[in-house]
């Protein structure tokens, strides 16, 4: 099925999405003590394989990313995705290495991670916190390699899921709602964007939320 | 109590190796495991209840804290990464004195809603990364060594090549950027090549083999080779081969050095090329200084070098020799100061006061021991760059010996003279010493000669030396151990005593010798032409000496003309003596008579002296000749020679005049009885027989006798009133003496009648 906002709601998420952007850009510019530029986020609903399409045409062919899964008001994961030759620097610019990008090692993994789950949680904080509503995190988990294999990762079940009883998400069960920001530091050439997966099982409390926060603001 | 409520969960948690913590929805500890006990060293008990700002204060990181919070109330999971938070609690690893803080990974994360815990609503989970930390670190600084290195490889000016030693064909797998600059092949080109290309066409040259025979014993090998560019033009490659082996022994890789060491070897060419030519030019140089020295060293000249003051700065062997000054005592001395002759020092100098020598400048040369040589000198200048004359070249000829030689042919020449014309053996003898100490300055010179026979010394003569000196040989017999001249007489040899103070030969000579300053002696024979030793030639010195080849060669010589001058005035003796004498009887002959008569007559004349002259003529003689024959006439002649030889004084004269004639003449005559008494004489000696071969035969004489001035007044007629006397005496019977003017002369001499014997 496909998940089809109104013009009013799909504001709303952008706003909700720009909030929390804007949040964690505020923690990930203290972190890197750089000035971060943000772009107007691009929300859309598509399934898994115009989401694929969209993939290969905007992102870079090998990538770093960290993924995040949440649970609550909405479950799903979302990713910070960097390109693969960039993201490491990305971590040396933050701990002040001087090492070629392409030894990876144990700790710089981590250190990635770390940085993903802070924007990603200070993300999914300002929407719940917006929404009145809760919402869980699970631990960041990075990811090397191409974007084929990075959108099968995005909508893996979460560590915790897995162990549950509930059956898996598969993609005829996922919508994802892709919302591409992207975002560089004025100083170092970094670039990179987020992207959200919603399991289209909880859409509906979503859609929910967002109407009550609608009717929040007009009324 | 947790632990209580569920004690077999929480030994779970203990023996985890990692750090647990619970936490209820005030952030509150409810749990903390064994493992947060020793690495934070305070006990469950201690934290429960409370939360870490309270159990820690300041120590725990804010963002920990924080986090704790964030998960409590709100649900999201965090990270806190080792390289963002290095220690977000204080905890240690290790006791005691080895405790250090410990690095860590902390994960923060809400309860799920199945949690076992009572009231517990998120987890704290600590991991200890010390040893992650340790081996990264380790890593990277390995990595940033290799980095270096491979920075160092790449910019290196050395071309290197790694080649894989275990695929077949051996090809290159790296080229560094230097190699590109040598051989002008790029990187890409000769990976997975062979480097054989580089040789083009000069396959397997010997220094392939010099890498092959070193890398099969598993070294590094090196060689230079000739090789090409990409553009085909050639380099010398001083190729370094090193070979690498895995941890197992086995070969993996090659790695070739390059460097292109053309540039170097065109330089070490022309160097080498410089060296030799430097080194010809050397020995070209030392050839030539090499034989000027030997030239200056071996020629008999004297060849010294002075700067313009006059020292010496080369002094030659013949210069040596000369003046018996080694060069290096010579060298900075005045050249001038060997000269003795002062008029001559200002040649010797090219400075003030120096005067332009004369042609064939002769002066003399004074040598260490005292010797004075005759030098003739030629001079020559050095100068340098500016024509200015800074060394004077003197060049001398030793003409010592030629003056003496020529000395010595003078004196032979002017003795020889006087042998001619037959000068006193005496003075020539004197000539003789003097021309041997002109030869040889310290010698004083004499002649020992000899009797006829050569059996005794009869005189000596010596100028230079004393009479008392001289006469000490003479009369003396010859014997082998009579001084030098006893020696030499006797075995025709030459003699030389070193020292006569010394010398057996000379110990009864020793005062004399002592006295007379002599103290050498070489003594060299006169011989005669048929070898008869005629005297000795004696040499004395003042000191114990030899004689050096030049003075035996004088003194030969001054023996030979002596014994030229005295066989010279022995043969005049003779021809004098064969004139004047009678041989069969060595009486007096007529000339030698007539010329006695004369004087004699002259003598007597002035000194109103008498003479008696006494004509004898044989008795019996002639039968005798015809009887025997001429033989034993002339025995008896010769036997009659001797008898009135023997009856007169040494200062008569007895002559033979004729075959059976003679005459004797009586100088100094007293009185006529005196005259008688010789008559008388004569008459009975002559009768006396004469024994020949058994016969005995007996002769008697005449005698006519004529007084000077009685019965003639000159020669002629004296001679004749004897004959006439003679006859008278014939006549009278033979056998008996009369006067010439019988009457007279009995009356006036007072003498007796004529007797018969």
């Amino acid at each position: 099925m496909t998940m089809i906002l109104t013009a009013d709601e799909q504001d709303v998420v952008t706003e909700l999405m720009n909030m929390g952007v804007g949040r964690a850009a505020g923690a990930f510019s203290r972190l890197v003590n750089d000035e971060v530029i943000l772009s107007v986020p691009e929300v859309a609903f598509v399934g898994i394989a115009e989401a694929q399409r969209v993939f290969d045409a905007s992102i870079p062919d090998v990538l770093a990313g960290v993924r995040q899964s949440f649970d609550g008001f909405i479950a799903g994961a979302a990713a910070l995705l960097f390109p693969e030759e960039r993201s490491l620097e990305l971590v040396r610019a933050i701990i002040g290495e001087d090492m070629p990008a392409e030894e990876i090692s144990e700790l710089e993994q981590e250190t990635l991670a770390e940085i993903g789950n802070i924007i990603l949680n200070n993300c999914l904080a300002t929407i719940a916190n917006a929404l009145h509503s809760e919402i869980s995190s699970s631990l960041p988990e990075t990811y090397t390699g191409d974007k084929q294999g990075f959108l099968s990762f995005l909508c893996d079940p979460p560590p915790e899921a897995r162990m549950s009883a509930e059956p898996p998400l598969d993609g005829s069960s996922s919508v994802l709602l892709l919302v591409q920001i992207d975002f560089s530091l004025r100083r170092r050439a970094i670039q990179g964007f987020l992207a959200f997966a919603i399991d289209l099982r909880s859409a509906a409390s979503f859609r929910a939320k967002i109407n009550e926060y609608l009717e929040a603001l007009s009324g | 109590m947790i632990r209580s409520a569920s004690p077999g969960q929480v030994r779970l948690l203990d023996v985890l190796d990692c750090g647990v913590a619970l936490f209820d929805s005030e952030a509150r500890i409810l749990l903390w495991n064994y493992w947060m006990e020793r690495s934070s060293g305070i006990k469950a008990a201690d934290v429960h209840g409370r939360t870490l700002e309270e159990v820690f204060g300041d120590q725990v990181s804010t963002v920990l804290s924080r986090t704790v919070r964030d998960a409590c109330t709100d649900g999201l999971s965090a990270l806190l990464s080792n390289q963002l938070h290095r220690y977000p609690i204080p905890l240690t690893r290790g006791s005691g004195v080895r405790a250090v803080a410990m690095e860590q990974s902390v994960l923060v994360r809400p309860l799920p809603r199945y949690s076992d815990v009572p009231g517990a609503v998120c987890v704290m989970q600590v991991s200890d990364v010390s040893s992650a930390v340790r081996r990264e670190r380790h890593l990277r600084e390995s990595r940033t060594e290799l980095r270096l290195r491979n920075r160092a490889i790449e910019a290196s000016s050395q071309g290197i090549i790694i080649v894989d030693a275990r695929k077949e064909g051996r090809p290159i797998i790296y080229a560094n950027p230097a190699f590109t600059v040598i051989t002008g092949y790029p990187a890409e080109e000769v990976l997975g090549r062979n480097c054989k290309f580089l040789q083009g066409p000069d396959v397997d040259q010997p220094g392939l083999d010099a890498i092959r025979a070193a890398l099969s014993e598993q070294r590094e090998g090196m060689a230079v080779l000739r090789n090409y560019r990409k553009d085909g033009t050639l380099f010398w490659n001083e190729l370094l081969v090193s070979p690498v082996f895995d941890t197992d022994g086995v070969l993996t890789n090659f790695v070739g050095i390059q460097r292109d060491i053309s540039k170097r070897r065109k330089i070490e060419e022309q160097r080498d090329q410089a060296m030799a030519d430097l080194r010809q030019a050397n020995e070209k140089l030392s050839h030539e200084q090499r034989f000027t020295a030997t030239v200056l060293r071996t020629i008999g000249a004297l060849v010294a070098v002075v700067d313009r003051r006059g020292r010496i700065v080369s002094f030659n062997r013949a210069c040596e020799t000369a003046t018996g000054l080694p060069e290096k005592q010579a060298l900075g001395t005045r050249l001038a100061d060997l000269i003795p002759d002062q008029g001559a020092w200002g040649y010797f100098r090219l400075d003030q006061g120096a005067t332009t020598p004369p042609q064939g400048l002769r002066t003399g040369l004074v040598s260490h021991s005292g010797d004075r040589r005759s030098i003739r000198w030629s001079f020559s200048h050095l100068t340098n760059g500016d024509e200015m004359a800074t060394h004077l070249i003197c060049t001398g000829i030793d003409v010592t010996e030629r003056d003496r030689a020529y000395a010595l042919l003078q004196s032979e020449r002017t003795i020889l003279e006087m042998v001619a014309r037959a000068e006193p053996l005496d003075s020539l003898m004197g000539r003789l010493c003097e021309m041997i100490e002109s030869q040889l300055p310290e010698q004083r010179a004499s002649l020992t000669l000899l009797d006829a026979r050569s059996e005794r010394f009869v005189r000596a003569i010596g100028p230079s030396l004393s009479p008392d000196f001289l006469s000490v040989f003479e009369g003396r017999e010859v014997a082998p151990s009579l001084a030098s001249c006893g020696p030499v007489a006797h075995f025709g040899h030459p003699h030389y005593s070193y020292d006569v103070l010394r010398d057996p030969n000379w110990s009864e000579f020793r005062e004399i010798c002592e006295a007379s300053g002599v103290r050498s002696c070489w003594s060299v024979p006169i011989l005669s032409s048929d070898q008869a030793v005629l005297g000795s030639f004696d040499c004395y010195g003042a000191m114990p000496h030899l004689p050096d080849n030049s003075s035996i060669e004088v003194l030969l010589r001054a023996a030979r003309i002596a014994s030229i001058a005295i066989e010279r005035h022995r043969a005049a003796e003779r021809i004098q003596y064969l004139a004047l004498y009678d041989q069969l009887t060595g009486l007096a002959n007529r000339a030698l008579l007539s010329d006695r008569l004369q004087s004699a007559t002259s003598h007597a004349m002035r000194h109103d002296g008498k003479l008696a002259l006494l004509f004898i003529d044989l008795d019996g003689f002639k039968p005798i000749n015809d009887a025997y024959g001429h033989d034993a006439g002339d025995v008896v002649l010769a036997a009659v020679g001797n008898r009135v030889r023997a009856a007169l004084r040494t200062t008569d004269t007895a002559a033979r005049i004729g075959g059976d004639e003679f005459v004797l003449l009586i100088e100094d005559v007293q009185n006529a009885a005196s005259v008688m008494v010789v008559a008388d004489k004569v008459l009975r000696t002559l009768c006396q027989p004469v024994q020949w071969q058994g016969e005995t035969l007996h002769v008697g004489a005449s005698i006519g006798i004529a007084l000077f001035p009685h019965d003639a007044t000159d020669a002629d007629a004296l001679l004749t009133a004897a004959d006439d006397a003679m006859y008278r005496a014939k006549q009278a019977g033979k056998n008996r003496w009369v006067w010439g003017q019988e009457q007279r002369l009995i009356g006036d001499l007072g003498a007796e009648s004529p007797s018969m014997p």
